[in-house]
């Protein structure tokens, strides 16, 4: 990995390096985004798994050689339904995985018009993932596997076949990703503003109130 | 009907303004079933946060024609919704010449670094800078439109204030990302000082004697030790603020401090008012920096996008780009609903903007909150002595001829520009000037020098606007589930008054539910931690 920064720790010390990412997901309704999410998170699936309600987001950790990835995953809360997510969805993503449904070509379609918005609106530096899920039902597909792939090539996505129901390549797009991503060292950089949770509970901390 | 949208609710909020996006929160949040939508593409109305190429787009629109109106069908009329007549007045927007320092260009991750969300920092030898005319301003910004965030309404957090707290309670928190504004300046008399707000500040400062010091520790502490509704307090209602500080035996410079930077009055602030704002500055200090106050990186857009978040987290449904007319009861009766996109969609609650509620319902004649904006994209810090970063500064008129005008300074970690930019928001009170702008023209002389000389920063670009905010309380006789939000409120610099505003709504909609609870705990981190 070209990307691997930083001198190893002065006093030896085997810390592990954490990194943590914010990563998004887009496609349309009924793609599986949030089955992707619930079994890379907690290995389940739910054949009527219902909109997603309730989570801010969920978090999960893979670990790449010596380093922690730890993926803070957004769903988008059903708001991509009416072409209304909001920007605030992209910022500071520095992954995401655009998803469709292998036997519906209009999901593929979108998904290019997905590609395209995060290419337009998110940070240049992300790292984008095309995943075509639902490759359990690969008899009723309707998006060849090589249309994607090479979709995918010419636009240097990452790309897998998923499928939430049997947990095919659901691991590896995540792992794919967490390789993909530098990891730079995060130090905290005064100028650089921080997750407001994370800095305020340290202002909090600092000031012992609340 | 035309699209899947159910068609009955609990409530429609038609409108993406920061009040209604924290009651459609507020109502998701438990359990309601929410439909939000707003006529335009982007969220938040006069809320809204614009890169430079929506900020001409929006410069250019000059508000639609009214939606046609409906004949009555069963004892049902449609009421159009109206922004026809704009709330905004007075555009104008000019650009000029000037230097700018242009950032050093790592090999490769260009785009990454003029972004200004990466850790690329540049160890800046030599700085190259680039000349450019009027022209070459215009095709510059044009060409870096995207790496702007400009806001219609920009407005500060205290660091303790009850935003703050909710934000925290309801964990929309974690959807945003703030920064400490570093600066609190004043300018008087053509000269821009740093304020000291913390009792550090005092102990350091050297713009104050050793004297002096001691009394303005003692009036902080004064300040801070009056109680809510307390006698001493109710006593100081008829006398200003001014006033009482000239009883304080401190300096006239002094008395600057406190009454435009620490307590943000004007002469004719109340001695009590003036202490209450004074407290929520004092109390905030000390957490985030030497000041009390926090920027939300990308614009004050993403707090309320971040509400609409929590809300469609909750199930709320959200359509942009729809628009909605009102189904009322001729008889007087409930407001039925509304009227969109061909088909009727039933709800219990209305939730609308002021600046859209049928004009039949709106009294003109009374004040309105009416106030000057002005956006500035400039080459330089306006305060080379301070601390990188956001700067808050007050611009007072000592002989009254204007109300104080206020203007925050973005850097590029604000993400608000690339790096080399600025951008400067100036707002004041519509009032006092003969002709527009006339305050503006008086800082902007002080401050900035088109030539650069004395170091001053050079205005590349100027964006002027009149805003007339229709308040909730100009709205009147709305059938009873109908529920009005006021636009921005810019001239107080935090959004307290926007947010007690949505938990009233809330609260009158849901009086026994609470408002904005804290999520209960969702099984969140799966594996190790």
């Amino acid at each position: 990995m070209a990307n691997r920064s930083g001198p190893q720790r002065p006093n030896g010390t085997a810390q592990a390096k954490i990194c943590q990412f914010k990563l998004v997901l887009l496609g349309e309704s009924a793609v599986g985004k949030s089955s992707l999410v619930l079994r890379f998170v907690k290995g389940q699936f739910h054949e009527f798994q219902e909109s997603t309600i309730g989570a801010a987001f969920l978090t999960q950790t893979v670990c790449v050689d010596d380093t922690t990835v730890k993926f803070e995953i957004w769903d988008t809360a059903g708001q991509e339904r009416y072409h209304s997510l909001a920007p605030m969805y992209y910022r500071g993503a520095q992954a995401a995985i655009v998803v469709y449904d292998v036997t519906n070509q209009d999901t593929f379609g979108r998904a290019k018009t997905w590609v395209k918005e995060l290419q337009r609106q998110a940070s240049p530096n992300i790292v984008i993932a095309l995943a075509g899920n639902k490759a359990d039902l690969a008899n009723k597909r309707s998006v060849e596997l090589e249309e994607a792939q090479a979709y995918a090539e010419e636009n240097q996505l990452l790309f897998m076949e998923t499928s939430a129901k049997t947990a095919k390549n659901v691991n590896e797009v995540f792992l794919a990703i967490a390789k993909k991503l530098p990891k730079n060292d995060q130090n905290v950089n005064p100028s650089v503003p921080v997750n407001i949770t994370a800095w305020l509970t340290i202002c909090v901390l600092r000031a012992g109130h609340f | 009907m035309s699209d899947d949208l159910p068609s009955s609710y609990d409530v429609v909020v038609v409108g993406t303004g920061l009040v209604e996006s924290i009651v459609a929160a507020a109502a998701a949040r438990i359990g309601k079933q929410v439909l939000h939508i707003d006529k335009n593409k982007y969220y938040g109305q006069h809320w809204a946060t614009f890169n430079y190429d929506d900020v001409q787009q929006w410069v250019g629109d000059k508000g639609e024609a009214p939606s046609p109106t409906h004949d009555p069908v069963d004892n049902l009329q449609f009421l159009a919704t109206e922004e026809s007549r704009r709330l905004v007045s007075d555009i104008s927007q000019d650009w000029f010449g000037g230097v700018i320092t242009k950032p050093k260009e790592p090999p490769k991750k260009s785009e990454a670094a003029a972004e200004g969300d990466a850790k690329a920092d540049s160890t800046d030898e030599a700085p190259v800078t680039e000349t450019l005319t009027a022209d070459d301003t215009k095709a510059k910004l044009a060409s870096l439109s995207r790496k702007f965030n400009i806001d219609l309404a920009p407005k500060l957090l205290f660091f303790k204030g009850p935003m703050v707290d909710v934000l925290i309670k309801s964990q929309v928190s974690r959807y945003l990302e703030f920064l400490g504004v570093q600066n609190i300046l004043l300018c008087v008399n053509g000269v821009i000082e740093l304020v000291p707000c913390s009792k550090s500040d005092v102990f350091s400062t050297r713009t104050v004697t050793i004297v002096e010091k001691r009394l303005l520790m003692k009036l902080l502490t004064t300040l801070q030790s009056y109680k809510d509704d307390s006698e001493e307090l109710k006593e100081l209602e008829n006398s200003t603020f001014e006033d009482y500080l000239k009883q304080q035996n401190i300096s006239e410079t002094v008395q600057h401090y406190i009454l435009y930077s620490i307590a943000m009055a004007t002469q004719e602030t109340t001695a009590a008012q003036g202490i209450k704002q004074a407290q929520a500055f004092l109390n905030s200090i000390g957490f985030c920096g030497n000041t009390p106050f926090i920027w939300p990186m990308y614009g004050t857009s993403e707090i309320l996008q971040a509400f609409c978040r929590l809300s469609a987290v909750y199930g709320g449904i959200y359509c942009l780009n729809r628009n909605a007319d009102f189904l009322v009861n001729v008889e007087n009766g409930p407001c039925e609903g509304v009227y969109s996109n061909g088909g009727i969609l039933k709800a219990q609650n209305v939730v609308v903007s002021t600046g859209l509620v049928p004009s039949c319902y709106v009294n003109r004649e009374s004040p309105s909150e009416c106030y000057q904006r002005a956006v500035l994209i400039t080459n330089k810090a306006v305060f080379p002595g301070g601390k990188e970063g956001i700067s808050l500064l007050t611009y007072p008129f000592l002989d009254s001829s204007f109300d104080p005008i206020t203007l925050l300074e973005l850097n590029s970690n604000t993400s608000s520009c690339p790096k080399g930019f600025f951008v400067v928001h100036l707002v004041s009170r519509k009032g006092k000037q003969k002709t527009p702008y006339e305050d503006f023209d008086k800082l902007i002389a002080d401050i900035f020098s088109p030539s650069g000389e004395g170091d001053k920063p050079t205005i590349l670009y100027k964006l002027l606007f009149t805003v007339d905010i229709i308040s909730s309380t100009q709205v009147s006789d709305l059938p009873a589930n109908v529920h009005s939000c006021s636009g921005p409120r810019c001239l107080s610099i935090d959004f307290h008054s926007s947010l007690q505003e949505a938990e009233t709504i809330f609260k009158r909609m849901f009086p026994d539910d609470e408002f904005l609870p804290t999520p209960e705990a969702v099984e969140e981190v799966a594996s190790e931690e």
